[in-house]
């Protein structure tokens, strides 16, 4: 069966992401692909229907491809010299997941202001410690921003 | 939940997007991922 265009552009604005720490605009996805830019930006809208990607207010710009967020938070992930911004502490983890490399992510826990190390080595966690989760997994997607 | 608790999930719910059969989880396979993390109780009930 043949791979839907839908899939890949997931896999496409995953890669970047990935490869470069920025979410592509939909002309360097359409590059990446070998497509038409308004092909691409339909599917960026269907994606974000879908919630697989989140818009920034307003706009068409990718803000969220969870982990990933396109804009700066105070979850810094780097690895192998670059940059990604993480959504919360747990997106942390997923970048360290989808990367499947070492990352270092020093943040602050908003609770006690004090350093947590979300670092990640040879597949094991740099400290033990735990996660607040304020909205129940059911309820992610009524306000994404706030979760 | 635990920081390793965080990380399993982490491994179990992010890298399938980058396949290009990835979909999202139903609410049955999302309740058996949360059980088999140790993540029980009514926080965690999906459906």
């Amino acid at each position: 069966m043949a791979t839907s265009v839908h899939a890949l552009v997931r896999v496409q604005i995953y890669r970047h992401l990935m490869a470069t720490g920025r979410a592509p605009s939909p002309a360097e996805a359409a590059a990446g692909l070998g497509r038409e830019t308004g092909e691409i930006e339909q599917a960026y809208r269907d994606l974000a229907e879908s919630r697989v990607i989140t818009f920034a207010p307003g706009t068409r710009a990718i803000w969220m491809a969870h982990p990933f967020s396109a804009a700066p938070t105070p979850y810094r992930v780097t690895s192998e010299g670059i940059s990604y911004w993480a959504n919360c502490a747990w997106d942390a983890l997923g970048i360290a997941a989808m990367l499947g490399r070492d990352t270092e992510c020093l943040c602050r826990c908003p609770d006690c202001e004090g350093q947590v190390d979300l670092s990640v080595k040879g597949g094991a966690l740099a400290q033990d410690g735990i996660i607040h989760f304020v909205v129940p997994p059911r309820s992610f997607w009524e306000n994404v921003a706030f979760t | 939940m635990s920081l390793d608790q965080c990380w399993r999930l982490s491994q179990e719910w992010y890298p399938g997007r980058l396949k290009p059969d990835w979909r999202r989880m139903n609410a049955p396979e999302m309740q058996a991922m949360f059980e088999r993390i140790g993540l029980t109780g009514e926080f965690w009930r999906v459906g």
